[in-house]
């Protein structure tokens, strides 16, 4: 009889990294659809090539550095999509495997790969395309012919996330499930409806899809945000004072990619200031709400 | 229902034994001394005496007795003695419990989630036994409060505990199901704020029953018993190997891949089915196939964070222990880590944070030794 011997816990909790990648990509494909009905091939062939770009990109890395091929685990995917659904429909096909390729190597690989990171990897490649080429990625909305519902269908959208905000629901799945965590959407959504509610901003033009995807998908990025629990606040928190700050000023879309980076910057520094003291008290409340 | 299966007395029993008052072919009794705070379980033949398997994956000097024949003795016990007579019954009992004078009485009444049932079998089965226990442990250390915890799934338990109590200063709290039977020290700071108190676990009040109102020692205790073919609560003398118990209940299902003694999340894998149950044992587990999972790096997800009870940051922790920073678990304050293996349970990734955590206290005693 050949018994292991390993330490404890025996049993865990039936969920891994694969699990997390490859649900929030499901949760992402309703509006990925949508926006394919919408826009037609253009949008499908961005959404396949950003994706293909970044596992292919992916792959080509970690065979030439001799590590174990890791495409499986749906980073990679998860990180294309992504890009794919921040750009706009109608740009040249060499946009979005550019934007792929600088988010797997310069934001993801170069900082060591899964778990690594310290930007979040999509934004990093938005923000190069946004400053290398601005007029192709801020194109003149364009109303196609339809009859647009506010919030569900919008037929005015100038990129692909923002054709249907409310295909995200599938957010609340991933919250349920603890895929991704409570505090940051929570404080990020409270402060941008606060400020909005104070500044008098129509509702509409702040809640677009590409500031739901920024609250959900993200600013809830795991290792580019910050692990303790008043830290994810305070992030979330800032997150959306940024946003709203960058909105009044300039685009909101702009807003959530730079605001969301900006704060991925102080992220360590958030860590280290919040770091919770086991045996006072006054922190444990947050644990029971 | 019964909630407690009495196993038929094995053939052998392996009781590990420090300096064994006993030689090979000596023939005792149950409950006859046969090390300073051992006691035979059963009557029979000393075959053997060396260094055998324990369940803590050491080998330790043991006594081997194969069993002659079922004899029941009667046992005799002291009426209605002093605190210090209690305290020296317990102590000769062999009962694993430190009595020192403080105000409350602690009876931790929850088991060890999500599979160990070992405690609500023996709630359910003698409520009145374990609360004339408690009563005896607060008259030998002195303390005018009693409190009994239970997990408040078990309702039933609970309304069974409150129909049987009767006497004042003893009470009942339902708590939360986030305590596990390791986090004594967090019962302690929970119900003691500013009391002293001990923390007693509802075998040992059993036991401490046994040992003043009948004089019987500890020779045996209640198991929960999962993976074999039967899953159940068994009543197991010390000393009876995993092998027989398993065999009791049915056998394995399967080749057996993982053996543990005590509860999933923080017991210990043996190497073999040959090592006893000690004293302080509440639970066999068996795993097959399929349960063995690769390590992935940490994404700072903060699950762990989320459900640690003691307000911690495993993952910085397990990440410092890994890169041997041990004074950066310091300053996320390693030592209050309390070891229940929650963090470890919820990873996605897998890490054994647990051990690493263990791993950095032991290089940071021996680095405090230096």
């Amino acid at each position: 009889m050949q018994l292991i011997v390993s330490p404890s816990p025996h049993i865990r909790e039936d969920v891994n990294i694969e699990k997390i990648m490859w649900s929030t990509v499901i949760t992402l494909l309703p509006v990925t659809l949508v926006a394919v009905y919408i826009f037609g091939l253009t949008a499908l062939s961005v959404v396949l090539l950003s994706v293909f770009t970044a596992v292919f990109t992916e792959f080509i890395l970690q065979k030439m550095s001799n590590k174990s091929i890791t495409i499986k685990d749906g980073n990679a995917v998860l990180i294309g999509l992504l890009l794919a659904l921040l750009l706009p429909p109608n740009v040249p096909l060499w946009i979005p495997v550019i934007g792929a390729v600088i988010s797997i190597v310069f934001a993801k690989h170069a900082f060591g790969g899964l778990g690594h990171t310290i930007f979040n990897p999509s934004l990093v490649g938005v923000a190069f395309l946004i400053i290398s080429w601005s007029e192709i990625m801020s194109p003149e909305p364009v109303q196609r012919f339809g009859v647009s519902i506010p919030y569900i269908l919008n037929y005015g959208a100038s990129r692909l996330v923002d054709t249907s905000p409310l295909a995200m629901v599938g957010a609340l799945y991933l919250l349920y499930k603890k895929y991704i965590n409570w505090r940051i959407p929570l404080s990020f959504i409270a402060i941008v409806a606060l400020s909005a509610l104070l500044l008098r901003i129509n509702f509409s033009s702040i809640f677009t899809g590409v500031l739901v995807l920024g609250i959900f998908f993200l600013a809830t990025d795991n290792s580019t945000t910050p692990v303790t629990k008043i830290g994810r606040f305070i992030f979330g928190s800032c997150c959306g004072a940024l946003i709203i700050i960058y909105g009044q000023f300039g685009g909101y879309f702009e807003g959530v990619c730079y605001s969301i980076l900006l704060m991925n910057c102080f992220t360590a520094l958030i860590d280290r200031y919040t770091v919770p003291d086991p045996s006072r008290r006054y922190m444990s409340w947050l644990k029971k709400s | 229902m019964k909630q407690i299966t009495v196993m038929n007395v094995p053939e052998k029993v392996i009781i590990p034994v420090n300096d064994p008052l006993v030689k090979v072919g000596d023939m005792v009794n149950v409950g006859q001394k046969i090390g300073e705070k051992e006691h035979s379980s059963v009557s029979g033949e000393v075959i053997e005496i060396s260094k055998l398997p324990h369940p803590s994956n050491k080998s330790v000097s043991s006594v081997v007795i194969k069993t002659i024949e079922d004899v029941s003795i009667e046992f005799h016990q002291k009426d209605n003695p002093s605190p210090n007579e209690i305290k020296k019954i317990i102590n000769e009992a062999g009962i694993p419990i430190e009595l020192s004078s403080s105000e409350i009485v602690i009876l931790n009444g929850t088991d060890e989630k999500p599979y160990v049932t070992s405690n609500r079998a023996q709630m359910l089965e003698y409520p009145d036994k374990l609360l004339r226990g408690l009563k005896i442990l607060m008259k030998a250390t002195g303390a005018s409060r009693g409190v009994i915890v239970i997990s408040d799934n078990d309702s039933d338990v609970i309304e069974s505990m409150k129909a049987a109590k009767n006497e004042k200063g003893i009470d009942i709290i339902p708590s939360k199901t986030n305590y596990t039977q390791c986090a004594e020290g967090l019962m302690k700071s929970a119900i003691g704020k500013d009391a002293t108190a001990i923390v007693s676990t509802i075998g040992i009040a059993k036991a401490v029953y046994d040992a003043v109102s009948l004089g019987r020692p500890l020779i045996d205790t209640v198991i929960t018993v999962k993976g074999a073919k039967e899953e159940k609560n068994v009543l197991v003398k010390i000393g009876t190997p995993l092998r027989i118990i398993i065999e009791n209940c049915g056998g394995y299902r399967d080749e057996p891949k993982k053996i543990i003694v005590n509860g999933p999340m923080t017991g210990t894998a043996q190497y073999t089915d040959e090592v006893p149950i000690t004293k302080n044992i509440y639970g066999i587990f068996v795993q097959y196939d399929g349960m063995i999972e690769e390590i992935r790096p940490c994404i700072d997800c903060a699950r762990c964070v989320d459900v640690c009870p003691k307000n911690l940051l495993p993952n910085f922790l397990a990440i410092s222990a890994d890169n041997a920073r041990f004074e950066f678990c310091l300053k996320y304050r390693l030592m209050d880590c309390i070891e229940c293996g929650f963090c470890a349970n919820v990873c996605p990734s897998k890490i054994p944070i647990v051990q690493l955590i263990k791993y950095a206290k032991s290089e940071l005693g021996e680095q405090e030794c230096n």
